[in-house]
């Protein structure tokens, strides 16, 4: 495959950037160039509420400009994306229309989730910050309006958190504390302390936090060169300790001249620095690394691995899997019910390959659903759909978009609660994707019923499909009049949807 | 920044004191005095004195304009801080008059031994219009009448019409007259009339043998005065010149379209404050108080002239046809035997990073790169900083047909590079119309770094192809520079290059930098720390050593380090053609720092910087000089030097400069900051420059067919002027 030139435009919080990169399967990715002015549309976003038409000016000034360097390198196509700064506007969708009447770029805002995970693919595609994957890590990533903290091991993401603790809260927990750094570091301390000891001992079980991986806009380049740690390789708690005793207690003008860094990148050192200070002291981590892949250079690898042209290095799917049986477990899902169900899901699911038409994300949502499916349950047994929803919703699952994050919600709803026409579904699906909610949760329902006593009865069942019936063959000799009856409510919902008659056989052990 | 130098501070001696520097001004008179040197040196061809000799008078033209300006501008502003050398700008000024004055009458001096070498040597100069033969004087005055009297402007003066703006550099003619009915003790009136600047200075009269016999046009206009004020008679005549400050007072702060800004200066230049004043030594002293008066000038800033005023005309001398055994045996730059002709450029650079050493090898390399780029249908973008370009300059011709031929063409033109100002407009005008992106420059810095980056589409990808240099993209000062350069396609320069171009183009500044070091912003501190290594190695008892070559040292933060260093053992030797406010020698400080000057044929410009890093020498070359200006109000770059076979050769090159006992001058070890010939006794008689003329020529690839340059050669005129 011959080597295309791509593009990625982004709007963060303190600055505009255009990084161009040249892509291919033998060279893999490669930036040219790399382009930025700071433009601190965050201060608008996380001070006033919204973007004002001063800083909306600068952006689409800037964004105008980006045009000339895809002429100087014949990029084939731009990738605009905007992140919280923008997302978090109160004028989010009017900036958005302005920057397309005005430059043409038609900006994608990502919601939190897709940010992170986009964030997440960047650093994860260098292989020395992968490998520390292995052992437990904290991969601390800190943006404009929140933090994000995410645990690995065994080269798995376990869980994720987000904690409304962004650079620019941090600046103004500085004020109100007139610069008193000392409270404002006990103050982040507490924020974060608890939600680590809990990941610690929920997941970690017992095991220590070995290394942190520290992200967060163009500030970490800046920390990684006042640290001098070479890109790629980690360097140490204590150098970042040094670090942070060299510049504590300073303003942002001294800042500048010691690190000689540009002033306003320097505004917001210091709240970047205490909340990546205060969570490897918590942590008790003593490797550090700081990878120098950005936001863009995510942007650019999860659009080549979309597009095929790059192989993942990583099983995302595994990670958002892993992820969600994390989830089921805090929520005291019963684990062997969600397996058998899981496993269930997705035989109907293959068998049924030719009625429904979905693909490997659809099959991957429906995994996902299964794995959820009763998690509401630890809040009501009378309304555990609701309950479900809610908590899914409230869910961070990165990997998942904001979109998809939805539809797994509404599937596992809807297992359970009465299936709306779309016309009064409430929520901001599509008309389609609504219709793949339906989809899967039909399956979804009949998975669940075939598993009503949580026994594991189908556990070896046969499923076969043939004029447009579908006919599930058990060995089991146990009692299965409970399931049967269960299905018998359940399955109108898929011969509604996919005009497939449910036939249950129990074939005799022939000892 | 503050952290680490008040660290310093507690535990050094102190480097600073003001006794340990020269006065900058001061110093670049010893540099003037250097060049009159070669004016003054018998064993140079004649007309090479001649020209030596008119350099001087130009060169220091262009310091009253510059420096004194300054100067003045300060005292008039109240400003009275002592400069480096303990001296506040009214002591300045007074001891640069005092060295002016000294140094005007060696020059008038040299002017009078070269006449009559000039007459053996078949140029005749009739000095005065009282010598010319009677067939001689009928010639002229039909001159006169014929080809001057047309566009003469005589001006009087009275009571209706004020003293007349008189022209930044003009000569003129004051004039006493008084009215011809008027009785003996009438009432005297002046006038002026400016020499015209349109008819050739010099006058040729014919001779019967064929020899040139030459008259100043002032000495013509004055023998014919009466014809101008008829009613008058001339009481008094004398030529006199005025110069006036032309520092630009630009508010870039203000200036909304910073082009529109300077051409409106520009005009005003014309109109500055008069600076100096320079008189025909005989002149009536009624004309002198009436000038100064009207002028402003005090008696420091007023230059008796014995000869004729503005000794600049002796280049039009040195540039007469013939007489090729009075100059220097005529060079041409040697073409460079890295590059194959037969590949392209790209190709050539390809094959490994080339070298350029200019003047003694051709800079068409240079035009070609930028010329086969305009043309290469693989090539996408081309970048460039231009600061002076030549008239009629190859370069900006294949800029613009790059942008017409479709490429991306980014071309940053140092509106305010002085004195080519306007020059400067002209270009980014035409560069604008052929759809170049041309940036002016940046606020507040003038950009002079000397970098050209190419874009090109190639099979494996982009390729980025950068030349780097220590000179400007100039085809024509190339030819009398000295200037180093070279091209490579390394991959950290190329991203480094590309980061250089964001950042004049006002993006932020690139996360890191591979290979350059870029002023204002990195490269004091790079230089700063470099020295200091050497100074860290010495301490640990290991050999420190720093070369470096420059046209002019006078940042006191450099030299300070330097001086710590030299007091640290390290072993110094320094290169500086001009301006050096580094004293050697003096006891602690500088005992191992030695300077040395060269003046030759072609004007030293190339800025080389070898550190000894303890046995892994690191050498840099750059396009900036170790002044305050160049690290702290310029885009400069410095870069390093890492293909094994050019740092072997540019070593070679220092080798020969510092071995030099011909052209060099070094600086005295006794702590004065004065200079001296080379003590040749027991060494080989050389000259550096005339060495590497003769290297290029031996190294020069002998062909079977002669092929012709493609490049056009455009004619011009000759530039002077530094940097």
């Amino acid at each position: 495959m011959a080597i295309v030139r791509f593009a990625v435009a982004e709007i963060a919080a303190q600055e505009i950037s255009m990084k161009v990169y040249e892509v291919s399967p033998r060279i893999g990715i490669r930036v040219l160039d790399s382009i930025r002015r700071p433009v601190p549309v965050g201060q608008d976003t996380y001070i006033d509420g919204k973007v004002s038409a001063d800083i909306l000016d600068r952006i689409c000034d800037t964004l105008n400009l980006f045009h000339r360097v895809e002429k100087e390198y014949k990029v084939v196509k731009t990738l605009p994306i905007a992140t919280s700064a923008i997302r978090e506007a109160g004028n989010c969708s009017m900036v958005l229309d302005q920057i397309q009447v005005r430059t043409g770029y038609r900006v994608q805002a990502l919601s939190n989730s897709e940010q992170r995970f986009i964030r997440l693919k960047g650093v994860a595609a260098e292989p020395d910050v992968y490998q520390a994957f292995n052992k437990g890590t904290l991969l601390v990533d800190v943006g404009a309006g929140s933090l994000q903290v995410s645990i690995f091991q065994k080269m798995n993401l376990i869980t994720t958190q987000n904690i409304a603790l962004g650079a620019y809260r941090i600046s103004e927990m500085f004020s109100e504390q007139n610069g008193d750094i000392a409270s404002v570091e006990e103050m982040i301390r507490e924020l974060v302390e608890n939600d680590v000891h809990t990941f610690e001992k929920m997941f970690l079980k017992g095991k220590e936090i070995k290394n942190i991986v520290i992200v967060g806009d163009a500030i970490t380049s800046f920390i990684r060169q006042a640290v001098e740690a070479q890109s790629g390789e980690a360097t140490t708690a204590e150098a970042m300790r040094r670090l942070y005793d060299r510049i504590n207690g300073r303003t942002p003008a001294e800042i500048s001249n010691i690190l000689e860094i540009p002033v306003e990148y320097a505004n917001v050192f210091m709240p970047f620095m205490l909340v990546y200070q205060t969570l490897l002291e918590v942590s008790k981590a003593d490797t550090v690394y700081i990878p120098r892949a950005d936001f863009s250079d995510g942007e650019m690898r999860d659009f080549a691995e979309r597009k095929g042209i790059l192989k993942p290095n990583h099983d995302y799917n595994e990670d958002i899997l892993t992820a969600s049986r994390s989830i089921s477990g805090r929520y005291m899902g019963n684990e062997d019910h969600a397996a058998t169900v899981e496993k269930m899901a997705v035989q109907l699911f293959d068998t049924m390959k030719n009625v429904h038409g979905l693909g490997r994300r659809e099959r991957l949502l429906l995994q996902i659903s299964a794995i959820l499916h009763d998690c509401g349950k630890y809040i009501s047994m009378s309304s555990p759909g609701d309950c479900a929803y809610r908590i899914i919703m409230a869910t961070e699952i990165l990997g998942l978009s904001h979109a998809e994050r939805e539809m797994v919600a509404n599937i596992v709803r809807f297992n359970t609660q009465e299936m709306p026409n779309f016309e009064d579904f409430q929520g901001s699906l599509s008309e389609e994707q609504f219709i793949i909610v339906c989809k899967l949760a039909a399956i979804l329902r009949v998975a669940n019923a075939l598993d009503r006593s949580h026994k594991g009865k189908f556990s070896d069942a046969k499923l076969s499909l043939k004029n447009s019936t579908l006919t599930i063959t058990t060995k089991s000799s146990e009692n299965i009049l409970l399931e049967k009856s269960t299905l018998e409510n359940r399955s109108k919902f898929l011969e509604d949807i996919y005009g497939v008659r449910l036939v249950i056989r129990q074939s005799r052990n022939r000892r | 920044m503050a952290e680490k130098s008040l660290e310093k501070n507690a535990a050094k001696p102190d480097y600073g004191n003001p006794a340990y520097y020269t006065n900058r001004e001061l110093s670049w008179i010893m540099f003037n005095e250097r060049i009159l040197d070669e004016a003054k040196d018998k064993t140079l061809p004649l007309f090479e004195r001649v020209n030596f000799l008119s350099i001087t008078a130009s060169n220091q033209d262009e310091f009253f304009m510059v420096r004194v300006a300054s100067l003045k501008d300060q005292q008039e502003a109240g400003y009275s801080r002592p400069d480096i050398a303990g001296m506040t700008p009214a002591e300045q000024l007074t001891a640069i008059s005092g060295e002016l004055h000294r140094f005007a009458e060696q020059q008038y001096r040299t002017y009078r031994s070269l006449i009559p070498k000039l007459a053996e040597a078949g140029v005749e100069i009739v000095t005065s219009h009282e010598m010319l033969e009677p067939e001689d004087a009928a010639f002229v005055d039909r001159f006169f009448q014929e080809s001057i009297y047309p566009v003469l402007t005589p001006m009087a003066v009275d009571s209706s019409r004020p003293f007349p703006l008189i022209r930044n550099k003009t000569l003129n003619i004051a004039l006493l007259l008084r009215g011809k009915k008027e009785d003996g003790d009438g009432e005297l009136e002046f006038a002026t009339v400016q020499v015209p600047d349109v008819v050739p200075r010099l006058v040729r009269i014919p001779t019967e043998d064929g020899h040139i016999r030459l008259i100043l046009l002032e000495e013509v206009i004055e023998r014919n005065l009466d014809r101008l004020f008829l009613n008058y008679n001339v009481i008094a005549a004398h030529p006199y010149r005025i110069e006036r400050n032309a520092d630009l007072p630009i508010d870039e702060e203000e200036a909304a379209d910073l082009l529109k800004e300077i051409e409106r200066q520009l005009k005003r230049r014309q109109w500055g404050q008069v600076i100096k004043l320079e008189v025909d030594q005989h002149m009536d002293p009624r004309l002198l108080d009436y000038l100064k008066a009207q002028t402003g000038v005090s008696d420091e800033d007023i230059y008796p002239i014995s000869g004729p005023i503005d000794l600049t005309f002796l280049g039009k001398i040195y540039g007469m046809e013939g007489f090729a055994d009075l100059r220097d045996k005529p060079f041409s730059p040697k073409k460079v035997p890295e590059i194959d002709p037969d590949l392209s450029i790209f190709d050539n650079i390809r094959k490994g990073d080339i070298f350029l050493h200019h003047p003694y090898e051709t800079f068409d390399p240079v035009v070609e790169f930028v010329r086969q780029a305009s043309e290469d249908p693989q090539v996408l973008a081309i970048k460039q900083t231009l600061y002076r370009v030549s008239g009629n300059s190859p370069i900006v011709a294949a800029l613009e047909r790059a942008a017409e031929n479709g490429k991306q063409v980014t071309v940053l033109v140092e509106l305010k590079a002085r004195f080519d100002e306007e020059h400067n407009i002209v270009w980014a005008k035409r560069l604008e119309k052929a759809g170049c992106h041309v940036l002016y420059g940046l606020r507040g810095l003038k950009t002079h770094s000397k970098i050209t980056l190419v874009v090109r589409d190639e099979e494996d990808g982009i390729r980025r192809y950068v030349h780097l240099a220590t000179g400007n993209y100039n085809d024509s000062t190339a030819k009398h520079y000295t200037d180093c350069g070279i091209m490579t396609c390394s991959r950290p320069f190329g991203e480094d290059a590309t980061a250089v171009f964001n950042m004049l183009s006002g993006y932020s500044e690139p996360e890191v930098w591979n290979k350059l070091a870029i002023a204002p912003l990195w490269l004091r501190s790079r230089l700063l720390a470099l020295i200091d290594r050497e100074a860290e190695i010495a301490r640990s008892g290991e050999k420190g050593s720093i070369i470096a070559k420059m046209n002019s040292l006078c940042d006191r933060e450099v030299i300070e380090h330097l001086y710590a260093a030299s007091a640290a053992g390290v072993k110094i030797q320094l290169i500086v053609r001009g301006i050096c406010c580094l004293k050697t020698g003096i006891p602690g400080v500088s005992e191992h720092i030695h300077v040395r000057s060269l003046v030759g044929r072609f004007l030293e410009h190339s800025r080389i910087f070898i550190f000894g890093n303890d046995g892994s020498e690191e050498i840099y070359m750059a396009s900036a000089d170790w002044m305050p200006r160049n690290l702290d109000k310029r885009v400069e770059i410095m870069f390093p030097i890492e293909d094994e076979h050019i740092r072997k050769h540019i070593h070679e090159l220092i080798d020969i400069q510092l071995a030099d006992t011909l052209k060099a001058r070094v600086m005295k070890m006794d702590g004065s900051g004065t200079y001296e010939r080379v003590d040749r006794r027991g060494k080989v008689l050389m000259s550096a420059q005339q060495h590497f003329i003769e290297m290029a020529t031996a190294q020069e690839p002998k062909e079977d067919t002669v092929q012709e340059s493609r490049v056009f050669i455009p004619m011009e005129k000759p530039e002077d002027g530094d940097v």
